[in-house]
């Protein structure tokens, strides 16, 4: 691995903590990114990035922390940046910090864990990556001659390199490639903007049939929704039974539970008491799981933490019930849980803080559907609520699709995501509505979901902003979830 | 000589040969501090030390092809190899492939060498500064305190094939706190005054929070909504920044179309104007040349609730046949990179809000980002809409606002109001609101 030459480096930081009777954690980066954008078929962007560097985090004995970093990897650099890190924690003494502790107590560790992806950055040329990114935003453009399309493709090779004070030592990578049709369809006097993408951990997005396929079933739907919603009314804003898809349910599960269940924020968190995550106290119906961790091949994998301790799969609800938190070395303790290897951090300039990988939500015993989710209409989705007797008679059930984006206050349990499109769902009719926001409170939410459509689907794609931090995030749940009507949880309005 | 200008020196001399080029290149330095939930530092914000060089190249070669490249530390010592890996990845971009006549930049003062000596030699003050931040969020009684404190020196060097040459100093100054997880704001500056009279502007924030602790009911209705001057900024930088950006003109990503700004179609109201200026002495997003070369300054955006022109660098100019225009700065409020609402007559925010009544104060929003842009429309939560009575803080009540902030930009009833110690106004506008 690339990171496995800066030993001399990284044991010229250990070894001046030491003489400085300070504790060092050393994080090198080093990350390869190659992107292509192309516009409305022409090429707007090619670049490559090499950006490696490294932060050094030094712990006195009294638990008085600094940090520095740069994006020069040698021994003289490092034994600079554990110098000034030793002299802003030691200045930091005068005003009254905050303790940090926990890092001691962790074990050492010497381990590799290389991800080689079949398609990774070298596998593809530049030229051939610009005519399948080129291709994709032509086909989508040939759709209808209202759409303006926004194609990018991005594929990152990334290796992190952990060195503690403790001997521990460990190198890890996180291939990752993902592409994004941002489609605008523009009508007389309306526009509506929708998104479809594909993402994993090579280039076999875009270079796979399977993966080309997949794309394009995504990108025509999208593309027809955004046609459609030109004309499209407004959903009436209220309560209702709600149908979300899993990458709604991806961010449920991300934006409105699982940001709540992170150590670092158990002392305001909805999930906390007194600072301690609420272990054993029911969340959910009984038929809900929620697990968070990574997957092999997944655009958000992550095998160890930027902490240097092997990231756990963890179950944060069980069967309805709150069980483990995600946790790291600083804030496991105090939050009473057990340490899981969740902090993850952006890039070597960055404080890594608990957060999420993977994160999916699933329901016991769904109701079976016999189709792709990309070959799922509207009307399969209300046949089969009609079958499970799922539909009412006295109101619509909407059903949401496509997610763009969501936020929550994990002090307030207050979430709010946006859809791409809302279909209302009734016996006798169907109609597609604008998008609109999907708010709530977290629990309100998680209580109320009465039943799941369709096997696990685990590859809606993001990014986690977090502490002024942008990480890959991924995951998903059932085709479906079905959310019962709960007047804490509103479509709109308008 | 500092690793900025070590590199752009360097890279100017290997590209020679290349038929145009142009380059930006940073020594950045800089130390910040933050404090979580009451606690100062610990693990989670330890005070931080930076350095590093970033940058970036463009290069039109023989062909006409032209590639992109990042710079940084490293790239002095790889230049043969780097240049070659840029070179492997060029494409065609005729619209791109320019580089901008000589013209002298404009002369800004960015710089306060006491901002760069707090970076350099002693952090004392920024320590100070948050403390400040945490004694006023506590006496306005506070019982959840969030903030950060930072400072940056940069070097700055902008070079082009056409013969400019510009390298200055600039320092940063950022501090933002949080109260009880509900209210926040921000300073931005670049002088030492940044750092000084926090208590004041934290106090605006305490005074929201500590009403937001009394819960309050609203029914679904038509109703008028206040954004204050930071909410505003949300509303700008996401609706009409986007849909005023070049690009998005040109590629049929924005509301609105080259035509109409060729027109001057009246999207606005009369009185209202959008104006970018780069060029603000100390302004936290001005520079004295774009990364392209072009002069900083001014440029009328919407006037008299026309479209004038979009922003546009050197591609986008050309390909709209128009002037390229200064950039925004990114990573920061708009008003603050110089992006400013302006409408005639324009009240001052305190007589607004001392004379609202019945209206719902709307300091943040959740899920901004998630909303079109190109529609105006927008259907956001706000976990503590003020509800103001009288000109007085009533309490506080979740609601949902939504509506459509293009069309409130040609309402007569909307209504501006400016503040001090904002770039943009708070805005008055009709949404309607669920309970």
């Amino acid at each position: 691995m690339r990171v496995g030459a800066c030993t001399e480096a990284c044991r010229a930081a250990v070894g001046r903590a030491e003489a400085l009777g300070v504790y060092a954690v050393v994080r090198v980066q080093d990350k390869i990114e190659r992107a292509v954008g192309v516009v409305n078929g022409r090429t707007d962007l090619k670049s490559v990035e090499e950006v490696s560097g490294v932060g050094v985090q030094v712990f006195t004995a009294s638990g008085l922390a600094g940090f520095a970093s740069s994006d020069t990897v040698t021994p003289g650099s490092l034994v600079d940046l554990v110098e000034s890190a030793a002299r802003l924690a030691r200045e930091s003494g005068a005003y009254g910090p905050e303790p940090a502790k926990g890092i001691e107590r962790v074990r050492p560790l010497v381990a590799q864990a290389h991800r080689e992806a079949p398609m990774g950055i070298h596998a593809i040329g530049h030229a051939r990556e610009e005519e399948l990114v080129a291709d994709i935003c032509r086909m989508t453009m040939e759709i209808d001659s209202r759409l303006a399309v926004r194609t990018f493709y991005r594929i990152v090779d990334e290796e992190w390199r952990i060195v503690r004070s403790d001997g521990t030592d460990v190198m890890f990578s996180m291939p990752r490639a993902a592409v994004m049709n941002m489609i605008t369809a523009r009508g007389d006097s309306h526009t509506a903007t929708v998104n479809a993408s594909l993402s994993g951990e090579d280039a076999s997005v875009i270079a796979s049939p399977e993966g080309r396929l997949r794309l394009e079933k995504r990108t025509v739907k999208a593309a027809r929704t955004a046609l459609a919603l030109l004309g499209a009314p407004r959903a009436r804003a209220g309560s209702y039974r709600i149908v979300i898809d899993y990458a709604l349910a991806k961010g449920l599960a991300h934006e409105a539970f699982g940001h709540a269940a992170e150590s670092d924020c158990m002392e305001t968190s909805i999930l906390g008491r007194e600072g301690r995550f609420r272990v054993g106290e029911r969340v959910a119906a009984d038929i809900v799981t929620i697990v968070d961790g990574p997957l092999e091949g997944d655009y958000a994998y992550q095998p160890i933490s930027a902490n240097g301790i092997p990231r756990e799969t963890v179950e944060i609800v069980k069967s309805g019930v709150l069980v483990r938190a995600l946790a790291d070395v600083f804030s496991a303790q105090q939050a009473g849980v057990p340490v899981t290897g969740a902090g993850r951090a952006e890039s070597f300039r960055h404080v890594p803080v608990p957060r999420m990988s993977n994160i999916r939500i699933t329901v016991d015993d769904p109701l079976p559907i016999d189709l792709a989710f990309e070959d799922v209409a509207p009307q399969d989705v209300r046949d089969c609520l009609a079958r499970a007797g799922l539909l009412l008679e006295s109101a619509p059930v909407l059903y949401l699709s496509g997610y763009k984006g969501g936020q929550v206050n994990p002090a307030k349990g207050d979430f709010v995501f946006n859809c791409s499109a809302i279909y209302e769902l009734t016996p006798t009719d169907i109609r597609l509505c604008q998008p609109a926001i999907f708010s709530g409170k977290v629990l309100s939410a998680l209580g109320s979901i009465i039943a799941g459509i369709g096997h696990p689907i685990l590859d809606a794609m993001g990014t986690c902003g977090k502490s002024g931090q942008r990480v890959p995030s991924s995951g998903g749940g059932n085709m479906f979830l079905v959310i019962d009507g709960n007047e804490e949880i509103t479509i709109g309005g308008v | 000589m500092s690793a900025a200008v070590e590199t752009a020196e360097a890279l100017a001399r290997r590209l020679s040969e290349a038929r145009g080029w142009r380059l930006v290149a940073n020594s950045v330095y800089s130390v910040d501090v933050g404090m979580d939930d009451n606690k100062l530092c610990g693990h989670y914000r330890p005070p931080r030390a930076a350095g590093e060089v970033a940058g970036s190249v463009f290069i039109i070669w023989e062909d006409g092809t032209v590639s992109r490249g990042r710079i940084d530390s490293k790239t002095l010592a790889r230049l043969p190899r780097d240049i070659e890996l840029w070179r492997s990845l060029a494409y065609r971009d005729d619209d791109a492939a320019h580089i901008a006549e000589l013209t002298p930049p404009t002369q800004v003062e960015l710089f306060d060498p006491r901002v760069s000596d707090i970076v350099t030699d002693d952090a004392g003050p920024v320590f100070e500064a948050i403390s400040q931040i945490a004694a006023a969020a506590r006496e306005g009684g506070a019982d959840v305190v969030d903030a950060g404190v930072g400072c940056s020196a940069v070097e700055t060097v902008i070079a082009t094939s056409n013969g400019l040459w510009v390298k200055y100093p600039e320092t940063s100054v950022w501090c933002s706190w949080s109260i009880d997880k509900t209210m926040s704001g921000i300073r931005l500056g670049r002088d030492r005054e940044t750092l000084a009279g926090l208590a004041r502007a934290v106090s605006v924030a305490g005074r929201l929070a500590l009403a937001a602790r009394v819960r309050v009911k609203v029914d679904a209705r038509d109703m008028r909504v206040v954004l204050t001057p930071r909410a505003a900024e949300s509303f700008i930088g996401h609706y009409l920044l986007h849909n005023m950006l070049g690009e998005n003109v040109a590629e049929g990503r924005s509301r609105y179309s080259l035509e109409q700004f060729r027109e001057g179609s009246r999207v606005f109201r009369s009185d209202v104007s959008l104006v970018i200026d780069t060029a603000v002495p100390m302004g936290p997003g001005s520079y004295l040349c774009t990364s392209e070369g072009i002069p900083s300054g001014r440029a009328v955006l919407v006037e008299g609730g026309q479209l004038a022109a979009p922003i546009l660098n050197i591609k986008y100019a050309r390909r709209c046949q128009m002037a390229p225009t200064p950039i925004p700065a990114s990573g920061m409020p708009p008003g603050h990179a110089g992006l400013t609402l302006r409408a005639e007559n324009m009240e001052g925010w305190t007589e607004l809000l001392s004379g609202a009544d019945d209206v719902i104060l709307v300091d943040s929003v959740l899920g901004m980002h998630t909303q079109d842009p190109t529609t105006g429309n927008f259907s956001l939560a706000v976990p503590d809409g003020i509800v103001v009575r009288e000109g007085q803080y009533a309490g506080a009540a979740k609601v949902v606002i939504s509506g459509n902030f293009m069309s409130a930009m040609n309402e007569a009833d909307t209504r501006f109001a400016l503040s001090d110690d904002d770039p943009n106004p708070g805005i008055e506008l009709m949404c309607h609101v669920e309970g």
